[in-house]
């Protein structure tokens, strides 16, 4: 037999007393643990709708509008190309996705373009500042806007839109109403200041100002427009809580030669929610650890009292105080760990089952909140066990004699 | 050899201080069967556990072969208690939930230089001698009292000490039950040469001991 025996079985005996100690630190742990897992999925749920409808940060010359990003005009004014590498190199947090672009109107032969150069996503990604900065995070995969790497089941179709990763020099994508007007069809040719395109895509319709536009390489469109290594804007995916936490004014200090702007507020009601449940995740969280210990302390103080005559007796036949913390202090670990697990199994479960109907989500579990619930339940179950204890070591082993 | 000079203990009670035992000096020599004798309140149990080291005197010494026993920090005296001597009191004070093998095998946890692999067999081995050889995996709830008392006997002897300190071992039992125990300790003290000090309202198992201190008010009569 060893000391565990004792621990163990004693584990069991007042099995009402367990369940209720148990019960305050497993469902404390639960609604920590469903609270954060809808607020991550939300977090990214956010994040894939602000991805889907496109750009949210739009860098511009100093000098330039957002009129003159819609417009197009010939001498709008322009900056270098080499902008994107200062905010590639800056790692800066919440910067999902960039896009460079030179857009001109031009003529045509009958009618006007829009021609847009822009960089597959393909050149961006290819260049090694790009892998090391960590800019793109764990969405390297979708320099542009793209689904890939994040389920978007509960995304409304009609806002995705799909990622332009490769795109030849010599080719050029055409929106769908430009496409009408020109009379183009894929696998067609389009001449643009004497210089042949091959039309290798005719984009969908999306009812926003891309279906006039035709694209091409950004750097075949500095060549035929003769303005090297200038582009028009630069427009930002940014992410989250970021971009109200500094993003913008850190952008403003890499460049400070240019015009800042955000695309409305796209999703700063949903944002403001994902805040919220993080502080009431953060109010939950204390309350819990104050209860939780409390009610861990209170029943380990009943079960130091029931137990006088018998810790009274082991410390007369010779045990030592660290056997003292040791029978306590095992068992405030074991019902910790159970009671993290429990609640993670709960909180989780919970999460799975309202999340959709609640919040419209579809939530997985994070298997990475199972290590911290059991972290924090283990905590809050030794901090309130350790007076009982304490009390429990000092206790004078002289009472359980018949008379003294 | 036990020896105690000028003991006193003196407890806080709410009608103000009392002497447990006044100004005690006695001494013990080993392989003694010494019993303790007086009236209710006279200090017998308070003598018992000042020489077990539970209760540190307010004035005096108690020497245990040689050593100043509360010169020792508490584990060094939780360990010199589960070494040298073993307790057998009137509530048996057994665990509950443990069987009467497990129970036996506690001072031996305690002693962890003595290894995991022999405590079983020990423990089998006491019980055995006890009687209890069939009833080692009951639980004391499920003992009579006699048995408990020599589960508790076998649990004092667990660590081979040289001195038990028996409070009251008989005060529960019927007369049968009571010789038969008595009779465990006389052996003990007479076969084995095991100190036994044993505080005892009969005078009947007083007669038991060797050596006899009567108390009265603390002190010695």
């Amino acid at each position: 037999m060893k000391l565990n025996t004792i621990i163990w079985k004693e584990l069991f005996l007042r099995k009402s007393q367990l369940v209720s100690a148990l019960l305050a630190v497993t469902l404390g742990i639960a609604v920590i643990v469903g609270i954060q897992t809808v607020a991550v999925v939300s977090e990214n749920a956010v994040k894939i709708k602000m991805e889907n409808l496109g750009a949210n940060i739009l860098v511009l010359p100093q000098a330039a509008s957002v009129d003159d990003y819609y417009a197009a005009d010939i001498d709008a004014p322009t900056f270098p190309e080499e902008y994107v590498e200062r905010i590639l190199n800056s790692a800066l947090n919440g910067v999902d996705n960039l896009s460079p672009k030179l857009t001109r109107r031009i003529d045509a032969g009958s009618s006007n373009v829009i021609l847009t150069g822009i960089l597959p996503s393909e050149e961006l990604a290819a260049k090694p500042y790009w892998s090391i900065s960590g800019l793109s995070g764990k969405d390297t995969g979708h320099v542009h806007t793209g689904p890939s790497g994040i389920d978007p089941k509960y995304l409304d179709p009609r806002l995705q839109r799909t990622a332009i990763e490769t795109l030849n020099r010599d080719d050029v994508l055409v929106g769908k109403v430009a496409a009408e007007r020109l009379n183009l069809t894929k696998g067609g040719t389009l001449t643009l200041r004497d210089h042949v395109f091959n039309v290798s895509g005719i984009l969908p319709e999306t009812g926003t100002v891309d279906d006039n536009r035709v694209f091409a390489h950004l750097h075949t469109v500095q060549g035929i427009l003769g303005i090297g290594s200038q582009i028009s804007c630069i427009e930002i995916m940014g992410c989250c809580s970021a971009i109200s936490d500094g993003l913008l004014g850190n952008l403003r200090n890499i460049l400070p030669d240019t015009r800042i702007t955000t695309i409305g507020q796209i999703v700063s009601t949903q944002i403001e929610t994902n805040r919220l449940m993080e502080q009431i995740s953060l109010i939950f969280l204390v309350i819990i650890l104050i209860v939780g210990a409390i009610s861990i302390g209170n029943f380990m103080w009943a079960n130091v009292e029931e137990r006088r005559r018998e810790i009274g007796a082991m410390i007369a036949i010779g045990a030592t105080q660290s056997v003292i913390y040791r029978l306590f202090m095992t068992k405030a670990l074991v019902l910790g760990a159970v009671g993290g697990f429990l609640g993670y199994i709960i909180g989780t479960a919970g999460a799975m089952i309202l999340g959709p109907r609640l919040a419209g989500l579809a939530v997985e579990p994070m298997a990475v909140y199972l290590f911290f619930a059991v972290l924090i339940a283990v905590l809050i179950s030794l901090t309130g066990s350790f007076i009982p204890t304490f009390r429990a070591s000092r206790l004078e082993p002289s009472f359980i004699m018949q008379e003294v | 050899m036990i020896n105690i000079t000028d003991v006193t203990r003196i407890y806080d009670g709410p009608r103000g201080q009392v002497k447990g035992l006044d100004r005690i000096s006695i001494s013990i020599e080993k392989g003694s069967f010494v019993t303790v004798t007086g009236g209710s309140g006279s200090g017998k149990t308070t003598l018992l556990v000042t020489l077990g080291g539970l209760l540190r005197p307010t004035t005096g010494s108690v020497e245990v072969d040689g050593r100043q026993l509360y010169s020792l920090k508490k584990n060094q005296l939780a360990r010199y208690r589960n070494r040298k001597i073993g307790f057998v009191l009137q509530t048996f004070n057994l665990i509950p939930y443990l069987n009467a093998l497990e129970n036996v095998m506690i001072p031996m946890i305690f002693a962890p230089e003595n290894g995991n692999g022999g405590r079983r067999p020990r423990a089998e081995s006491l019980l055995e001698r006890m009687g209890l050889g069939e009833r080692s995996m009951h639980l004391p709830r499920e003992l009579s009292i006699g048995q408990q008392q020599r589960v508790a006997i076998a649990r004092a002897l667990a660590n081979d000490p040289d001195m038990i300190l028996a409070d009251e071992p008989t005060g529960n039992l019927d007369p049968a039950l009571a010789m038969e125990i008595l009779e465990i300790l006389r052996k003990l003290n007479e076969d084995e040469g095991k100190t036994i000090i044993m505080v005892t309202h009969s005078p009947m198992a007083a007669a038991f001991g060797t050596h006899r201190l009567d108390l009265r008010n603390g002190r010695l009569i």
